[in-house]
């Protein structure tokens, strides 16, 4: 095998989420000061040394709050993407070997479920799992990820299931499950790897969303979509809050896009 | 080269989407060019006002609730007598009232010539009829149970004469209720009052429009008409009043005023008249046992909640009383608990709690100096070990499962007085009343409510009013906070602003000063 390419994409993006990685993991130990701590006199400071990001309306600073606010929404991210991604691929995976009634009737079930708009189908399942709790806010995104990771995984094992590899590992007596997971998930790599990043980036942005519409995460909670809602309201008398804090997932959307685009290359070079 | 140009149109037609994404969300708050601005209106003598939350869906005032209704239906709506901006009761439909020596009879005397808003004259009929529709209790408990006070009302010309079972300093509170015409029956949708502003139309969700009624008995509103719209989110408030969309709008933070610019707005400062606390559902685990209220109640420092929350604006209290109630509010009771994190550790530990326990705040997401108050208070609940969650809901459904359904364990928010009566306020918490939502049950103060039903001896009254109001604080019924500042955003030019000792807005007496005749 040849050398590979320097792959600028994969390092970059690769550096800026371990280092966010990190910062959600570990964040408690940096933070300066207790991200719920109140302060009457430190009320809506702009950025300094002290407090890096400035202070919100209730004096709390408002980098400690984004460090918690990112583990918040690191967690939520990435348990919404685990839950669509090994649902929607066995779904896929089942359906798109096996194809026949259950392919049709799964697949026309998974239409139904994307023509639904998502903000939509997660506030449905939002307030039948009931608001205000993290749990829920994971399920429904994840609920709403589904369809979306379902119908590419379909593709993505359908295509190959007449094979040779896969027709000479069915001659020697391997069942369907087998096939599956052994013959053919590692094939669906190329396809799977990419969809987990954009889909972390949807769902930061979906969880940044359903918080800025107050069904998300609640307060005293800190999460770095709650917050942009909050800053929302203070756009005049505090700039910098809502600069910080959107600044904050741009970057980490930018980030977890690099890695994916980087994954990408390296996997068609 | 094609691919380059079908990319950029893309990125244009998805920077295009973005904008009008953007774009549609500000329909929440009325803005755009076509929206009539401050000075159109001051030209057409009417104002737009905010207001946080739709009203009742019923607008028969015999039956609305929400303070915020009664707010706005004061201005359509009068009873016999109605109150002054200091509290005082001063004749309406009535034009005099005779109270006998010995405290027993009230004679009223209608007013001549007194319309309702469909051109009908007031008649005897319709004060009996609307008396006793609220004194009627053939259906279980009556509208207002304190009219079962009256024995009989006989009428003669147009002097009615109630006579009562025993002497009541309270009955002619009660007096201000709305007399409405007998024979009508579109309240809910279409209601038809006595008062200055005569009910238009009703958009649900949307607004309410209010026109100055003509043939009004007394001194004729200034304005022509008044539009309320609901705004139900503080941003959108404070963009309604910025874009020139509204011209008024009460209730706001001081973290709303300060971003309005002082060239085009004026800051009036009143109190809200009400309680603002964190109720207790009193039969809820853990707040069934009064130590571990009373230990919530260690836990909290009411100033640097105003501080934080408030800028330090409000009046903080210590029981289910405010200041505009004179002789009936005890202010000492305000710092009968004074924040000491130690004891109230002490208690829970002693109530069974020493690691604290979860419990959750059911809040008005539309009241922000609510949301705002709870999220204080959660960090100061959380110093003694209490974890407290915060669930934001629709004002519809506040009203409909924590205030009806008591499904809740502890909310944030402010309870009014429907009229200047202590009843008003300490009602609620006999264990049986049927407005009695934290569900508080105490057979001390269900017997001094009782003795006081039957105490007609002004200074009696009093003392036992001020030992229900001890019995709340001591038995600590709730977490009390304060009664809150109420900072309105007038739009300059726009003048006759006046407090009430009630929650209301007086939309009679404002006037735009350019336009009004000096």
């Amino acid at each position: 095998m040849a050398a590979r390419k320097s792959n600028p994409f994969l390092i970059l993006g690769g550096v800026l989420i371990a280092a966010f990685l990190a910062l959600a993991v570990f964040g408690a130990l940096f933070s300066p000061q207790d991200p719920n701590a109140m302060q009457a006199g430190e009320k809506l400071l702009a950025p300094s040394l002290t407090h890096l990001f400035g202070t919100d309306r209730f004096g709390r600073d408002i980098f400690s709050r984004a460090l918690a606010g990112l583990g918040t929404t690191f967690f939520v991210a990435a348990a919404t993407v685990a839950i669509g991604a090994v649902f929607g691929t066995l779904t896929g995976a089942l359906t798109g070997y096996y194809g026949g009634v259950a392919d049709a009737a799964l697949m026309r079930l998974n239409d139904t479920l994307t023509a639904f708009p998502a903000v939509l189908l997660a506030l449905l399942a939002i307030s039948l799992l009931g608001p205000g709790k993290e749990s829920s806010l994971v399920l429904a995104l994840g609920l709403v990820f589904i369809p979306g990771y379902a119908r590419l995984m379909r593709t993505a094992f359908a295509s190959p299931s007449n094979r040779a590899f896969v027709l000479s590992a069915r001659l020697m007596g391997a069942k369907g499950a087998r096939i599956i997971f052994v013959q053919l998930l590692p094939n669906t790599l190329p396809t799977l790897l990419p969809a987990l990043t954009i889909g972390f980036n949807n769902a930061v942005l979906a969880e940044a969303g359903m918080s800025f519409l107050g069904i998300g995460v609640t307060p005293p909670d800190a999460s770095l979509g709650y917050m942009l809602s909050e800053a929302q309201g203070m756009l005049a008398a505090a700039p910098w809050y809502a600069a910080c804090v959107g600044g904050v997932i741009v970057l980490l959307v930018f980030a977890v896009g690099l890695f994916g685009e980087g994954l990408q290359r390296r996997m068609h070079t | 080269m094609k691919k380059k140009i079908l990319a950029l149109l893309l990125v244009l037609c998805l920077g295009c989407s973005l904008l009008t994404a953007c774009g549609g969300k500000t329909n929440n708050g009325p803005t755009g060019k076509d929206t009539p601005t401050g000075s159109d209106r001051a030209a057409a003598n009417e104002i737009t006002v905010g207001i946080a939350q739709d009203l009742d869906e019923s607008l028969d005032p015999h039956k609305a609730v929400a303070a915020g209704t009664k707010e706005v239906m004061f201005n359509v709506f009068e009873g016999l007598v109605k109150p002054d901006k200091d509290g005082n009761l001063i004749p309406a439909i009535a034009s005099e009232v005779n109270v006998a020596e010995d405290g027993g009879s009230y004679t009223f005397t209608l007013r001549d010539g007194v319309k309702f808003h469909n051109g009908e004259a007031v008649t005897m009929q319709d004060v009996l009829y609307s008396i006793n529709r609220n004194a009627d209790d053939s259906a279980g408990e009556p509208l207002i149970p304190a009219l079962s006070v009256i024995a009989d009302m006989t009428a003669e010309d147009n002097r009615l004469t109630v006579t009562l079972e025993q002497p009541d300093s309270d009955f002619l509170a009660y007096m201000t209720l709305a007399i409405l015409p007998e024979n009508y029956d579109k309240q809910d949708t279409a209601p038809v009052g006595t008062g200055p502003f005569r009910f238009v139309s009703r958009t649900a969700q949307d607004s309410i429009v209010l026109e100055r009624f003509a043939d009004y008995w007394g001194a004729p509103a200034k304005l022509d008409r008044v539009t309320y719209k609901v705004i139900e989110n503080a941003q959108g408030l404070l963009l309604g009043l910025q874009s020139g969309a509204l011209d008024l709008v009460s209730h706001l933070g001081s973290t709303q005023t300060s971003q309005l610019s002082e060239k085009d707005f004026r800051i009036e400062e009143g109190t809200m008249n009400l309680v603002q606390a964190l109720y207790l559902n009193n039969a809820e685990k853990p707040f069934d046992d009064v130590r571990v209220r009373q230990a919530l109640c260690y836990a909290v420092d009411k100033q640097a909640v105003l501080e934080l929350a408030f800028d330090g604006y409000g009046h903080p209290l210590g029981s289910s009383m405010f200041p505009a109630f004179g002789r009936y509010f005890d202010g000492s009771l305000t710092d009968y608990y004074t924040q000491d994190t130690e004891k109230a550790k002490a208690l829970l530990a002693e109530a069974g709690y020493p690691d604290g326990f979860d419990m959750t705040v059911t809040v008005p997401s539309n009241y922000q100096p609510h949301m705002d108050t709870a999220e204080v208070l959660s960090e100061m609940l959380g110093a003694v070990g209490i974890r407290v969650t915060i669930l934001p809901v629709e004002w519809s459904s506040w009203l409909s499962d924590v205030y009806g359904g008591r499904k809740f364990q502890s909310t944030v928010i402010g309870v009014d007085a429907s009229n200047l009566t202590a009843d008003a306020l300490l009602g609620r918490f006999y264990s049986t009343a049927s407005n009695n939502f934290t569900n508080y049950s105490n057979a001390e103060f269900d017997a001094l409510y009782e003795q006081a039903q039957n105490t007609f001896d002004e200074d009696a009254y009093t003392s036992l009013v001020l030992q229900m109001e001890k019995n709340l604080t001591e038995n600590a019924a709730n977490v009390y906070i304060q009664d809150m500042a109420d900072l309105v955003a007038v739009r300059k030019g726009l003048a006759g602003l006046q407090f009430y000792p009630l929650y209301v807005l007086d939309a009679a007496s404002l006037y735009w000063a350019d336009t009004a005749v000096s």
